[in-house]
């Protein structure tokens, strides 16, 4: 309850003070949330090891043309003092336009991830999601992904964090 | 359930991405902004919170690419002195972002090109070279209509807002044959393309890769910026030359991955035809001595000897073959000019001899042993065409030359014509 009452004040002061409530919101926003969210893209690149062979590292998304593979990643962490819900984090991310999902490389530990071909509307496991492609009901293709959907089943307690991850490829 | 590696699952996306052609399309256009936000829902004491989100953003960066192709399947051949022959190119803007270009020229000279390997015994270098737009793309070198690229110092442009993504640009290299060249003689040229601002080679990306002659500049990489990137990293081309379009002068070097140019080659091959002419003279009869042969269609001479003596009969064959692997040779006429002291046919200075007795064959110095036409009649000109067409045509009555057309020679074809004349 207290959590919903000082959210609903910050929206209040955005309201009010306009380009000035943004800037409180930002410092309202770490004081008082229970749990902060944070989001980065990192490029996949490929190298060739000492070894011979072939391999992959993550460098920062400086250069991305047509072709990269892209990581992002999204943290999560439960900044307050009290235990967030369990079963009750999920996190919705659409994927980004211009990028391809590339199948498997969703991950988070602790949670069920679906995906979405409609834009968010009906989820589904990677192996179950479907389309109709002309005329046909059919099983969705990475392409056909429009969201991805994390759902933590845990209690997340005060102070625990974790992440969630997917690959794209930028058209 | 199948499980695929990093490199597996990104192989996978370009294939669908790109398909299978080996050139990397243009791709998500550079200055794109790509967003991704996320949102967070969660409860507290079973009550819903507010949504939290968070996004991160980067501008797409100008991959540069440029890919050239000759769109000729062989080499193209020529005729010495032949004007305006065409070497095709294609040349495509594989950027993510509508480029300038720049192209320049490479003459192999002896230089064995991939796929153009000079098999000829010497080469040959055009005149008037100069690279023509095909304004209209119908592959056809209109004088009227396509235009010639303007050259500065000594490579080319293509004009402005010619070179969109992924949209060929159709060029030819126009050239005119010299006359000296010769059969097999080849001419092999490399098309090159580079990526530009404007009229000024773009000399390096933010990767620290130079095109050739270029320098590098100690560029920041920039999440926000729009930055060059060479994507030419791809293309392999190590038969193609490369230019220097910071001087403006050819190389050759052979083409690299990613300095931001690309190349193809293209040949033309001097095909002309190899006519080569011949011509014996038999005397076969005289008024003394009688007949040269044994009989008609007969190769086995007489004892008889006749001489070229006033009233004697002499036969001429005139060849002309096309040798092994030249170009065909169309309308072939040989022409002979008598001399005054001998009349076309027979009998008409002298008493007519019973009957003209003709080898079945003659033997020529350079075309070997030569068929001669049973038919031949002395009373008028013999022709077998290089088709083997055998054609008896009077003579023109008064004519003192002998003029013929045998048609078209082929590679290895042999044509005559036989005819008789009185010596007067």
């Amino acid at each position: 309850m207290l959590n919903r009452i000082i959210n609903s004040a910050k929206v209040a002061q955005i309201v009010c003070q306009g380009f000035l409530g943004v800037v409180l919101m930002a410092v309202a926003f770490q004081a008082a949330a229970d749990v902060s969210l944070n989001t980065t893209v990192q490029k996949v690149e490929s190298y060739l090891a000492e070894d011979g062979l072939r391999k992959t590292r993550l460098v920062p998304a400086l250069e991305i043309i047509p072709g990269d593979e892209l990581k992002y990643i999204v943290e999560y962490t439960n900044i307050g003092n009290t235990a967030v819900d369990k079963g009750s984090v999920v996190i919705t991310d659409p994927i980004p336009a211009d990028t391809i999902y590339l199948s498997g490389t969703a991950f988070g530990s602790g949670t069920e991830i679906s995906f979405s071909a409609d834009g968010g509307k009906a989820f589904s496991s990677e192996r179950n999601l479907q389309v109709e492609r002309n005329g046909e009901v059919v099983i969705a293709r990475p392409a056909d992904y429009t969201t991805i959907r994390w759902e933590f089943g845990p209690v997340l307690e005060p102070g625990q964090k974790g992440y969630v991850s997917f690959n794209v490829v930028l058209k | 359930m199948m499980y695929f590696n990093g490199k597996g699952r990104l192989a996978m996306a370009f294939v669908f991405l790109f398909g299978t052609g080996g050139v990397l399309a243009a791709g998500t256009t550079a200055g794109t902004d790509v967003t991704n936000s996320v949102t967070l829902d969660y409860q507290v004491n079973s009550i819903d919170q507010t949504q939290l989100t968070t996004s991160v953003s980067f501008e797409v960066d100008r991959a540069l690419s440029v890919v050239v192709s000759t769109a000729d399947a062989d080499v193209v051949n020529v005729a010495p002195g032949e004007t305006n022959v065409l070497l095709s190119f294609d040349v495509t803007n594989t950027s993510n972002d509508d480029m300038d270009l720049l192209l320049g020229v490479v003459d192999q000279n002896a230089t064995a090109v991939a796929g153009f390997t000079n098999a000829g015994p010497g080469v040959f270098d055009g005149t008037s070279v100069k690279l023509v737009l095909d304004v209209n793309a119908n592959g056809v070198y209109d004088v009227v209509g396509d235009t010639d690229l303007v050259v500065a110092a000594n490579h080319y442009s293509l004009p402005s807002g010619d070179t969109v993504p992924d949209t060929p640009v159709r060029i030819f290299l126009v050239a005119d044959v010299p006359l000296t060249a010769v059969n097999a003689d080849q001419a092999t040229y490399s098309l090159v393309a580079a990526v530009a601002n404007g009229v000024n080679v773009i000399q390096g990306d933010t990767n620290g890769h130079i095109t050739l002659g270029g320098v590098a500049t100690d560029v920041v990489d920039d999440i926000t910026l729009v930055q060059d990137i060479f994507a030419d990293n791809v293309l392999t081309s190590a038969e193609d030359g490369s230019y220097n379009f910071v001087t403006s002068t050819a190389s050759a070097v052979q083409d690299i991955v990613s300095n931001g140019q690309h190349s193809d080659s293209a040949a033309f091959v001097v095909s002309s035809a190899a006519l080569t002419i011949e011509k014996v003279v038999q005397v076969i009869w005289d008024p003394i001595n009688g007949y040269h042969f044994a009989g008609d269609n007969d190769d086995t001479p007489s004892t008889n000897n006749p001489k070229a003596i006033p009233g004697s009969i002499l036969m001429y064959v005139v060849g002309v073959q096309n040798g092994a692997g030249a170009n065909a040779a169309t309308d072939v006429q040989i022409m002979d000019d008598l001399s005054e002291d001998l009349v076309e046919g027979i009998g008409t200075t002298t008493e007519i001899p019973a009957a003209i007795l003709k080898p079945d064959n003659v033997t020529f110095a350079g075309l070997g042993l030569i068929d001669v036409p049973n038919a031949a009649d002395a009373s008028q000109l013999t022709i077998r065409d290089c088709a083997g067409v055998v054609i008896t045509a009077p003579f023109i009555v008064g004519d003192p030359e002998v003029s013929r057309n045998i048609g078209t020679c082929t590679a290895g074809q042999t044509g005559i014509i036989v005819y008789f004349v009185t010596v007067k």
